[in-house]
């Protein structure tokens, strides 16, 4: 029998709600964990499997939980000092969510805080670049002759945040484009950490 | 530029970043701020992170439309 929603189906569209179909971009298909983004910061949870709704139903968490997932990367994989320390910074999942302090409409001067932020954010993103260019043709292999290792351990921490691909495979693929990390769950973020510990484990003499 | 002169110039501006947020923050959620451990930021602005109050730690969430601050608990990832 064919239906709405298989005719949908067959003509690559999600279905909300039984009447309402939701056509995903190549860059909305790339996200199967679940979420699809509708535009203007509107989220829609795709009816797919558990980790799907779970993914819907705790974007935000997870977006501060993958953050803390790959700042543990450092913490675990570096003995040293700052390693430790970064993985003690940012190293921390969230186990629980509490109660709501604040929810309120930004204020004329929140959204002119929020303006600065965007732009701190494009410069971050731009030195991110930069560093990348500067990796270009490097022997990975080489990378602990190029920096100390606590920058190569402060890199593994923000692997994901800045796409640094050479110190953790995979990091541009948890797409910490901020809130973007929302959509992929945390199943990425420890694949890439259990990568990194491998990299940046010594193997034994 | 060398990797690790673009390295260290991309932690200086991540460092700056955190500065400016404990700055802001305690005005914007009228809550003390220890530290911002962490955060993400979309391409637009928006941003979610970790911040450590009073031995509590909170989530923040800013929008160019709305402002939440959550209580959480955290554990160690390693």
């Amino acid at each position: 029998m064919t239906t709405p929603y298989t005719l949908g189906y067959q003509d690559g569209l999600n279905y909300q709600r039984h009447t309402d179909a939701l056509t995903l971009s190549p860059w909305e298909q790339g996200y199967q964990d679940g979420l699809a983004y509708r535009g203007d910061s509107q989220w829609v949870e795709r009816a797919r499997d558990e980790a799907g709704r779970f993914a819907a139903k705790n974007a935000t968490t997870i977006a501060t939980k993958a953050a803390g997932a790959v700042g543990g990367i450092a913490g675990g994989a570096m003995a040293g000092p700052v390693g430790a320390l970064v993985g003690q910074a940012a190293g921390l999942a969230i186990g629980r969510v509490g109660a709501t302090v604040v929810q309120q409409a930004m204020n004329g001067e929140d959204i002119s805080l929020h303006e600065q932020f965007k732009a701190m954010g494009a410069d971050l993103q731009k030195a991110a670049s930069d560093v990348r260019d500067a990796f270009q043709g490097l022997d990975k292999d080489a990378l602990e002759d190029e920096m100390s290792r606590d920058l190569i351990g402060w890199g593994v921490a923000h692997a994901g945040s800045y796409a640094l691909d050479m110190l953790v495979p995979g990091a541009s693929a948890i797409p910490l484009k901020g809130m973007a990390v929302a959509m992929l769950g945390t199943k990425p973020v420890y694949a890439a950490k259990s990568l990194a510990k491998k990299r940046l484990t010594p193997k034994p003499a | 530029m060398t990797p690790e002169s673009a390295m260290k110039a991309l932690k200086a501006q991540h460092e700056a970043m955190i500065a400016s947020l404990e700055s802001a923050l305690p005005k914007m959620f009228e809550i003390p701020v220890d530290k911002v451990l962490d955060f993400q930021q979309a391409p637009n602005g928006d941003m979610v992170g970790l911040l450590k109050s009073g031995g509590q730690h909170y989530q923040f969430t800013i929008t160019d439309k709305e402002k939440i601050l959550q209580e959480v608990e955290v554990e160690p990832t390693n």
